[in-house]
């Protein structure tokens, strides 16, 4: 059973969002401002004298089983402002109504299990978001000279993406066959000395909050490209700061992606070690043997802004980071300018290389 | 056809030369005897003004020891008899068994005058000979061959063929003699031969400049396309997680380097040959048999 939230400014009863530049919630009608802890007091006392029984379980029609096919997965929810049936996924917990534009929260996906241990807010707004794709693209120079100019903007939303943590200790045990070299003139000859080693290192390293997205919906490659988020302006969660934006909730279980997280911290864990081998002209690993010790995995919602712009027919996505400001995305390139840049630097350069070497040897 | 007309022109003119001293009276036959030397020696001069010289022999490979199939033989004997052609110039490849007692060089300018080789009067020609038993070769000039090999380049064959001679790769070795005789005579007949001072190698080091320059200019359009298209790309795969090793969890608890042993290898350091003979370009002659000089360079493979 679902249940939709909306919160209202105590104030002037219109509805309340997150606002990004104060960190509090702001009425978008009477400008005034909130601390989040405030209005979720004061919904909790306003809840209880209120409720109205007639406003939650019925309301809701899920229709997950009852219907066929094609609309499997799909729940449709009743928004609390203007009644409008808002058909929306199996995984949605923050969205707007199409109707009226009210900020819907599905208390459901988000509570009991579903409850993320925290949530980094927002802190740059969509207006950022554009100038940042504006300033991507400057400076490419294989960029399609079009792209810029006729690139339109065809959809932009602030999303909390759900993130798995992983905390994980890792124990390394490596041996190595390393070799040093030294090679000295005597006489008609060259004589090359190669002393080989057996070198062992053992340790351990621990690593806390691997992200790894647990949204099949967006791309695993998108999602690890905005990284790294800054863990120490994350606070508890509270439905509040999702009001405005969008969610889902994870649609991969924390099982599911540990495998991406396992295989990082494998590799640093490996690196780690390695890089504490020094002074050797080679170094070839014989055995290695790294047993990760899975510790907590937390359920974050970390702040993402996503923009998808049309070009000849063709969609490309852009993210940026939702804290940091980070902005990510592949271009489509000018393939006849690539040509022509690589013709000319090569011949220039034969050129230039040439007369250098007739003149100088 | 070569040899019989000098004859002639020399015996006629010295008989002319008699005669005049002896009959003076005779005006007659002294006028005749006197045309018949000058029709001669106009011969001779017109065969040479319109490419009619030949060489007295058309085998230019006499493979006496046996060392190429019948194949590398036939494609060898073409190609040297188009280079002969052309720059009416013998272009020869022999291989003896043995020099019988003689050094290779005195066999090898017999062995040139002996079979008839050489264009023209001045026996135009480069000769290599190698005989398997001394396991020595020699490279014999003549004519205006001399000019067009010179002591230098005669080095650079030399430099070039003997490895093949060693490693036992004869139609090789052959192969680029015939290619290095080409570019020579090419070289000569634009006016200028290959000399110190006009160096084979300088054109060849020039050539591999130039391919080198090109390497740099491939590698510089990879590059910077490369960057540009990189510029594109900014969604990556993260495969690491270096930025979350939690503080000062790191710990080594054991670190052991153990010596096990060691390998020494030695390799010969290669010395260039010292630069033979300074400055001065131009050819070494020795008198030949038959007359006239010879160029020479032997070795050993």
């Amino acid at each position: 059973m679902a249940e939709i939230l909306e919160y209202k400014c105590p104030c002037c009863g219109g509805a309340i969002r997150f606002d990004s530049a104060t960190q509090k919630m702001k009425c978008p009608y009477c400008d005034t401002e909130f601390e989040v802890d405030t209005l979720k007091q004061f919904e909790e006392e306003n809840i209880e004298e209120d409720r109205d029984p007639s406003w939650s379980a019925e309301n809701v029609a899920q229709s997950g089983d009852e219907l066929d096919g094609e609309q499997e997965g799909l729940v449709t929810y009743v928004c609390e402002s203007c009644g409008g049936q808002i058909v929306a996924d199996r995984n949605m917990a923050a969205s707007s109504c199409p109707y009226c534009g009210n900020s819907v929260i599905v208390a459901k996906q988000l509570s009991g299990m579903l409850r993320p241990d925290f949530v980094i807010p927002f802190k740059l707004d969509k207006k950022t978001a554009e100038n940042r794709l504006r300033e991507h693209m400057k400076g490419k120079y294989l960029l399609p000279k079009l792209f810029k100019s006729e690139n339109r903007i065809k959809e932009i939303k602030g999303v909390y993406v759900p993130f798995w943590l992983y905390d994980c200790d890792a124990q390394a045990d490596i041996r190595c066959r390393a070799t040093r070299i030294n090679s000295w003139q005597q006489g008609d000859y060259m004589y090359t000395e190669t002393q080989h080693y057996l070198v062992s290192r053992s340790g351990d390293i621990g690593f806390e909050k691997v992200p790894a997205d647990g949204s099949l919906k967006l791309d695993d490659a998108l999602m690890d490209s905005l990284e790294p988020y800054d863990y120490s302006e994350a606070v508890d969660f509270q439905t509040a700061y999702l009001a405005g934006y969008f969610a889902d909730k994870y649609d991969q279980s924390a099982q599911d992606c540990a495998p991406r997280a396992n295989t990082r911290v494998r590799s640093s864990t490996q690196n780690a070690f390695m890089g504490t081998i020094a002074g050797y002209a080679t170094c070839v690993p014989e055995h290695m043997s790294i047993q990760l010790k899975q510790g907590k995995i937390r359920y974050a919602l970390l702040p993402v802004w996503l923009l998808n712009t049309l070009y000849k027919g063709q969609t490309y996505t852009f993210a940026m980071n939702g804290q940091t400001g980070k902005f990510i995305g592949n271009l489509p390139s000018d393939k006849g300018r690539a040509f022509g840049i690589a013709g000319g630097v090569f011949v220039a350069a034969t050129l230039l290389s040439w007369l250098l070497m007739n003149f100088l040897l | 056809m070569r040899n019989e007309k000098s004859t002639c022109a020399t015996s006629s003119l010295a008989k002319a030369g008699r005669t005049a001293g002896l009959c003076r009276a005779d005006a007659t036959y002294r006028g005749i005897l006197s045309c018949f030397a000058m029709l001669c020696s106009v011969l001779v001069l017109f065969s040479g003004c319109f490419g009619l010289r030949v060489s007295a022999n058309d085998a230019k490979v006499a493979d006496e020891a046996g060392l190429l199939t019948d194949e590398e033989e036939a494609e060898l004997q073409e190609r040297l008899s188009e280079i002969a052609e052309e720059y009416q110039s013998d272009v020869v490849v022999a291989t003896v068994d043995s020099c019988e007692g003689m050094d290779v060089q005195s066999f090898t300018d017999r062995y040139y005058y002996r079979n008839g080789y050489g264009y023209g009067a001045e026996l135009d020609g480069i000769i290599l000979l190698i005989s398997m038993q001394e396991r020595r070769f020699h490279l014999a000039t003549r004519g205006s061959a001399i000019d067009t090999f010179t002591d230098y380049g005669l080095e650079v064959i030399d430099n070039e063929i003997t490895p093949y001679l060693s490693d036992g790769e004869y139609a090789e070795a052959f192969e680029k003699f015939a290619d290095l005789a080409e570019e020579f005579l090419e070289e000569a007949a634009k006016g200028s031969p290959y000399d110190r001072d006009h160096s084979y190698e300088a054109g060849i080091k020039s050539l591999t400049y130039f391919f080198f320059a090109m390497g740099i200019g491939f590698f510089a359009a990879v590059v910077t396309l490369v960057v540009l298209f990189q510029q594109l790309r900014s969604v990556r795969v993260q495969n690491e997680a270096r930025n979350y090793v939690r503080e000062g969890s790191f710990h080594i608890t054991r670190a052991n380097d153990i010596f096990l042993y060691r390998t020494v290898s030695r390799t010969r350091i290669r010395q260039d040959p010292p630069e033979r003979g300074g400055g001065g370009g131009g050819s070494m002659t020795h008198a030949a048999p038959g007359g006239g000089r010879a160029g020479g360079r032997s070795g050993s493979f």
